[in-house]
């Protein structure tokens, strides 16, 4: 779900990709965050969506875009994203890096939302494999082990 | 597909029939239809759901020879057939 990948992890940190912009301030989130934070900043918020510390973090973020009173550079997003200070004028934050600084990235990057995306069934590559017992039968049968050589309708139904 | 599956077999193909129901509903099932392929239970979705995420029922995934999927088709309409035995002809040469 949306609302579950929603990066608001620390109150200061977002999925860096999507730049929204107030008059002197730059917070990055991701695509799949930016709908959910639009919706609290209009004052939309599902609150059982989100949890508390995202909430809040919202209401912060609400509070300083109306005040518009912090100036800085929005620096260092992470896979996680960063809520930076762009300078005066706003830049991409790559760009505001000498190329001695260390990246801006995080050596390890963030763990996808889902884990288990990576297995999801895709033409081209190869099926997953498992083992289940056979209907009627006390034996399990193992895929593909149980049908080399021939090529197989996988067909999940169900009876209602 | 149950109608072609005796002419699909001699090209070396099978049907895998999969499903979360319970094994009293699919032994019903299977005799009411006169099923001929093999059943799978899947009574917590360890396949269906965490491993091969059906989004529909019935959804059919073909796999060649290989092991790789070539085709997946969510749903079944009076073109599935067809579409499907030019698919088994087509993996089985």
């Amino acid at each position: 779900m949306r609302r579950s990948g929603f990066h608001a992890v620390s109150g200061e940190l977002f999925h860096g990709k999507r730049e929204l912009s107030t008059i002197n301030r730059v917070l990055v989130i991701c695509e799949s965050c930016l709908p959910a934070i639009l919706n609290c900043m209009a004052g939309r918020c599902e609150g059982s969506d989100i949890v508390p510390r995202t909430r809040s973090t919202v209401s912060r973020l609400r509070t300083m875009a109306v005040a518009t009173l912090m100036l800085g550079v929005l620096v260092g997003a992470t896979a996680c994203g960063l809520f930076v200070k762009p300078p005066t004028v706003a830049t991409p934050p790559a760009a505001t890096q000498p190329p001695s600084q260390p990246p801006t990235q995080p050596p390890v990057a963030r763990p996808p939302e889902n884990p288990q995306a990576s297995s999801v069934v895709t033409q081209g590559k190869p099926a997953p494999p498992f083992q289940l017992q056979a209907l009627n039968s006390t034996s399990t049968v193992r895929f593909p082990d149980a049908f080399k050589g021939k090529v197989v309708a996988l067909e999940f139904f169900s009876t209602s | 597909m149950q109608p072609k599956l005796t002419e699909w077999r001699k090209l070396g193909f099978e049907l895998v029939l999969v499903s979360m129901d319970t094994a009293k509903d699919l032994t019903a099932y299977v005799k009411d239809r006169k099923l001929d392929a093999p059943v799978l239970l899947d009574p917590k979705g360890e396949v269906s759901i965490k491993a091969y995420k059906v989004e529909g029922i019935p959804q059919t995934v073909f796999v060649d020879k290989q092991g790789v999927v070539q085709k997946i088709s969510v749903g079944w309409d009076t073109s599935s057939l067809a579409e499907f035995e030019r698919l088994v002809k087509e993996l089985t040469k």
